[in-house]
């Protein structure tokens, strides 16, 4: 009986993932084949799984860019990795002590936090703040700090992982052993959480992965081009190149085949998600089945 | 060994929410008043300047800090540009350039974001937009003082283009253009044209009739696959291509005079509602019909000209005056031809391209004024800051008359997308003082003089110095700008069927409430044209 | 359940022993929070102002409500109004289904190399950019050589010109939202279903529980804060919408507008051509003063059943 019911949920399971997976796979296989079509069979004929002509132009392209496109790697990885370290360090430390119940003022924090997610004062204000009572435009903090460090939404998550998934029993142990709120965090807690911290450290290091908004507000071509990241840089071109198709008529003195092509937007896309691909999988031991709860009882 | 764990945890969370928030020993400037100039902005610029000539804190030195519009990759000799441009302005006006890229698409946003900050600013440019917005925010400031004063250069340069800075009686910003009208049409394919047995003259005028029998040879020769227009999308707007048009300074949706103001007639109209209008529409849709454009013409996203380049299309709608061949030529990969649909004429709007003011809060705009004159006077800045440095990006082939004219080819090495400093949106000073690069020839300046001299007065607008200022009906053009932006692209293309769209599209308009916004410009117009 | 049992103390002596380091703790989390948040709250005035260079921000001049005029000026500011909402709700709904049954399905498959397969690449859709997804989009739907209508020609059957046929793309923009997003969202649960102590599936397979039942009867459950958190916090943000997806995708055409502009489309294309901060702000004042009301009373009919699970 319990065999047949075992089977028949692993198929399931099974079937119901590799759909999802393949509906996944599938446009990326896309990506990676319009990274190897040639631009001009594109432009007439669309992107499909079997171009009529293949090129590694776009690549070429790349490599030949690889001074500009390898240090924005470099940055990207530099800044998603300090960043995601940071933010976690914030993050945790703040949700455990709004976990605490005896935290006076604890629910006045809590809706301090709950509201930042509600209302913001705008990109214009923020701006203000951050270059000219901050200064921190043309500096790496530019990309790490503004929007990114520590939001409300992993707060929450943290917080109630540590109220719901820790045992108060655990904790008490350990105060009563004389183990101080600083210890019973790096000892106990922080061993404990290691699915939200992964969760919130694969989130953060997303967001950070993806966010160009920070670059492009905060460095200027000028003074902060070192610190340009992945995503910036390819969203810079394909705004160029929009803008540029736009506005035709006006900027007929411009060549615009000399910006990159399609394909090469792809393959920087390509490019630009590969990293992940590859940290991820090691990210996910950490989603352990099972937390025992043995040594303590009840 | 607990406690002092504990001691140096405190200890590291303490310090790094310190580095947190002020990682800057600098003091923190009260954030009250963002019109404070010598604001923080200053410090993160003056300080990675270059120019080791001059110390820039010294007082008789003013630092201008000018923005230049730029694509793609930051420019490696900015530096070196700069230097070569300060050792002209510094000797005689004592003044310091610092150059300021910002990507083109993010121009505005930018430049608003550092004028409401305060930061140091001095020249700003205004690419396409106009400077309503601007004004309306008092970020610039009126330049006809400076100018009397002044504007010697500017005057022999830009002539009646200056018509371009004016806004709300006052002038505004200065115009960098070096064509007094614009003439517009159909680019197609010289190889083509040849093989289909058109002959084109570029001094007649065609009409639509025309096109159509070009169109309907080549879909006979070529057939599926292969369309005539090029370089549509979700926005395109081809009405300006096949009639003149006088947009008042401001755009499409604010009103127009249908006859380009150049038959006397100054009633502002509602160009949705035109017959002219809705006959343009009939037009473009019976050319999708019999597939001219192609299926997906309104969604496409590349440029025209690739879309030639790859051999499916036969050319695209442009201005076809002076050098627009032969840019277009060269884009295009195949030789083009231009196909006249409309004769040159003038109207205010074209002046408007590319545009440089002064923001209020500039420190000393007289010398910034004096530096923007010498820019279009008869000396090497204009080139310097377009073309980049001789021998450098560029060797000369062949001088010409000024200083600055001259057919060039890039340098030994140096291509588009590597040269250390180009600067390919021709912005700055007078444009008939940079450099060409081949394949044209010193024949494009006495081109662009002639052309320039040669256009009667009968092909000027009447409105030429008028500017519609929207701000009292800002809610309106919003609303009505949304409403054109969804719309504009499908009648372009001929993507559906006017009969149906055009009145869909003429009641949106009217629940923006463009009528209100024609009944102000009309008020404007009628003010500013008795005061004339 | 893995509740907290408060521990009583005499009101009259606080245990600062305890209370002095957990505010050490939140210090850094609240200087951040002051620093990005709440010193630039002073933005929200800008929508309430008409923004002037010359007078700097405190400055400018106010001018009460008239920065919102254009977002009720026309038919099409209402229906973008209504794509948001509606957009929304489909979204919360049918996101969170999907999430959480993939999320359980994904918990059920044995082979943790499999797993991991699995897992690292139905993320693979977030990590790509909406602009290139659009041109994914566009490859399978473009009306002349995308690879739908030649499957369609081929199959002998008519093809359809997408991206002016607006009546597909309600479907067309979920499942878009949907295959971008699941990856992601599902982590969430995913994590939290990891983290359910195994005691209880344990003793249910020993009572002879069947997989359908420990679900239904342990997992959901325990998964009821988490969710009613999501919940709450994506009603929050009801009146917005990602840009990417609405704008980008569909290309911007036209003829698609009615189903596919959102407001941030809307205020996108309103104030494309004169950047107004007023009105920008007042757009985004607005967003956030519904999705505040939306939160403050999805929190009171939370807290009404089962106020542990309220977010305040």
């Amino acid at each position: 009986m319990k065999s047949k019911e075992y089977r028949l949920w692993q198929i399931l399971a099974n079937a119901v993932m590799l759909i999802f997976t393949l509906g996944a796979i599938i446009p990326f296989i896309l990506l990676i084949i319009a990274s190897f079509t040639d631009n001009n069979w594109a432009t007439v004929n669309g992107f499909s799984f079997f171009p009529g002509k293949w090129s590694v132009a776009a690549f070429e392209y790349i490599a030949a860019s690889w001074k500009v496109i390898g240090k924005s790697y470099l940055m990207t990885i530099l800044v998603a990795a300090s960043g995601t370290f940071l933010s976690i360090l914030v993050t945790t430390t703040f949700a455990f002590a709004i976990s605490e119940e005896i935290l006076p003022g604890r629910r006045l924090l809590n809706f301090m936090c709950i509201f930042t997610m509600l209302f913001q004062g705008g990109m214009v204000a923020s701006y203000f703040i951050w270059t000219q009572v901050f200064h921190i435009r043309d500096t790496v903090a530019a990309l790490i700090f503004p929007g990114l460090l520590m939001n409300a939404f992993n707060v929450i998550l943290v917080k109630n992982y540590f109220t719901f998934s820790i045992p108060e029993s655990l904790k008490e142990a350990a105060r009563i052993d004389g183990a101080g709120e600083v210890s019973i965090f790096v000892r106990i807690i922080m061993p404990l959480s290691k699915p939200i911290l992964a969760t919130i450290g694969l989130m953060t290091c997303l967001s950070y992965w993806n966010d160009w908004t920070n670059g492009l507000y905060y460095l200027s071509v000028k003074n902060g081009s070192q610190f340009f990241t992945i995503q910036l840089i390819l969203n810079q071109i394909n705004e160029n190149i929009s803008y540029l198709s736009k506005n035709a008529s006006q900027m007929a003195g411009v060549n615009i085949g000399s910006l990159p092509s399609t394909t090469v937007r792809m393959a920087i896309a390509v490019v630009g998600v590969l990293p992940i691909l590859v940290i991820y999988p090691f990210l996910q031991k950490y989603f352990v089945k099972g937390i025992t709860l043995g040594g303590v009882k009840g | 060994m607990k406690k002092r764990i504990t001691f140096l945890l405190l200890a590291a969370m303490l310090i790094g929410s310190l580095a947190g928030c002020g990682n800057n020993s600098q003091n923190e400037a009260p954030g009250s008043d963002a019109a404070v100039t010598q604001s923080g902005g200053e410090e993160t610029q003056t300080q990675k300047e270059e120019t080791g000539s001059v110390d820039a804190g010294s007082e008789d030195i003013y630092e201008i800090v000018m923005i230049i519009p730029t694509l793609g990759t930051e420019p490696a000799g900015l530096a070196d540009v700069e230097e070569a441009v300060n050792a002209i302005v510094e000797p005689e006006l004592g003044v310091n350039i610092s150059l300021y890229p910002i990507f083109i698409y993010d121009l505005t946003s930018q430049t608003n974001l550092m004028l409401q900050s305060g930061d140091k600013l001095d020249l700003l440019i205004s690419f396409v937009t106009g400077v309503g917005s601007y004004v309306s925010k008092d970020a610039i400031m009126p330049l006809d003082d400076l100018y009397a004063q002044y504007g010697q250069e500017i005057e022999k340069a830009e002539g009646v283009a200056l018509a371009g800075g004016y806004y709300n009686g006052q002038l505004y910003a200065i115009p960098s253009e070096e064509k007094h009208a614009r003439s517009y049409g159909f680019f197609a394919r010289t190889d083509i044209l040849n093989e289909l047995g058109f002959e084109v003259s570029k001094d007649e005028v065609y009409t639509l009739e025309d096109l159509t029998e070009l169109f309907t040879a080549y879909k006979e020769k070529y057939g599926e696959g292969y369309y005539c227009v090029a370089g549509t999308s979700a926005t395109t707007e081809l009405y300006s291509n096949i009639h003149e048009l006088d947009v008042l300074g401001a755009g499409i949706s604010t009103g127009v005079l249908t006859g380009g103001g150049l038959d006397g007639d100054s009633t502002v109209k509602n160009l949705y509602e035109s017959p002219e209008y809705e006959a343009y529409a009939q037009q473009m849709y019976e050319w999708a019909q019999a597939g001219f454009f192609s299926p997906d013409a309104s969604t496409n996203t590349d440029a025209g000209t690739i879309q030639v380049q790859s051999g499916y299309y036969l050319g695209s709608f442009s201005s076809t005056e002076t050098d627009m061949e032969s840019n277009l030529s060269r884009d295009c990969g195949y030789d083009m031809t231009a196909i006249n649909l409309v004769a040159p004429y003038a109207s205010t709007s074209m002046y408007m391209v590319s545009m440089w003011s002064v923001p209020t809060n500039c420190e000393n705009p007289e010398k910034v004024f004096r530096f923007l004159n010498m820019l279009y006077g008869d000396n090497e800045i204009a080139n310097i800051l377009t073309n980049g440095l001789k021998d450098v990006t560029y060797e000369v082939v062949e001088e010409g008359e000024r200083p600055g004219q001259m057919v060039v080819h890039y340098a030994e090495g140096v291509d588009a997308a590597n040269a250390p400093y180009i600067m390919p949106l021709h912005v700055f000073g007078d444009k008939l003082n940079i450099a060409v690069f081949e394949p044209m020839s010193l024949d494009y300046y006495t081109l662009a003089e002639e052309f320039n001299a040669g256009l009667p007065d009968s092909r000027k607008s009447l409105s030429l110095g008028y500017v519609f200022n929207s701000e009292s009906v800002a809610a309106q053009r919003s609303a009505v700008e949304a409403v054109v932006q969804q719309y504009s692209g499908i009648v372009a293309t001929g993507a559906q069927d006017p009969s149906s769209v055009l009145p869909q599209f003429q009641k949106a308009l009217r629940d923006a409430g463009i009528e209100d916004i024609i009944v102000e410009n009309q008020t404007q117009l009628d003010q500013w044209l008795s005061e004339q | 359940m893995a509740k907290n049992t408060t521990v009583l103390l005499s009101k009259k002596k606080r245990p600062w022993r305890r209370i002095i380091p957990l505010y050490m703790m939140a210090l850094p989390g609240i200087i951040y929070m002051i620093c990005n948040n709440y010193l630039p709250m002073f933005g929200i005035t800008i929508a309430f102002k008409k923004l002037s260079v010359a007078k700097g921000f405190w400055g400018s001049d106010w001018v009460g409500l008239s920065n919102f005029k254009f977002l009720f000026q026309s038919n099409t500011a209402f229906t973008s109004i209504r794509n948001t909402v509606l957009y929304n709700v489909v979204f919360i709904i049918l996101g969170t289904v999907i999430s959480i049954s993939v999320a359980i399905l994904l918990n059920e498959v044995h082979s943790k190399l499999a797993s991991r397969f699995y897992q690292s690449l139905i993320l693979l859709p977030f990590l790509i950019s909406w602009v290139v997804v659009s041109y994914l989009v566009y490859a399978l739907l473009s009306s002349d050589t995308g690879l739908i209508n030649s499957l369609l020609k081929s199959l002998g059957l008519n093809t359809v010109n997408w991206y002016q046929e607006k009546s597909y793309w309600p479907v067309i923009l979920t499942i878009c939202h949907i295959w971008k997003g699941v990856g992601y969202s599902m982590v969430i649960y995913l994590s939290s279903i990891v983290g359910f102590s195994q005691d209880y599936f344990e003793a249910a397979r020993i009572d002879g529980a069947s997989k359908w039942q420990q679900i239904r009867r342990i997992t959901l459950p325990l998964l009821k804060p988490t969710v009613i958190t999501m919940f709450i916090l994506s009603v929050g943000r009801i009146f917005s919408s990602d840009f990417g997806l609405f704008y980008q995708v569909p290309k911007n055409s036209g003829a698609l507008y009615d189903v596919t502009q959102t407001i941030d489309v809307y205020v996108y294309n309103a104030l494309m051509k004169n950047s107004d901060y007023g009105m920008s702000s007042a757009a985004s004042v607005f967003q956030s003063v519904v999705g505040f009301a939306m939160v403050l009373a999805a929190n009171f009919i939370v807290r009404r059943y089962s106020e542990e699970n309220a977010i305040f």
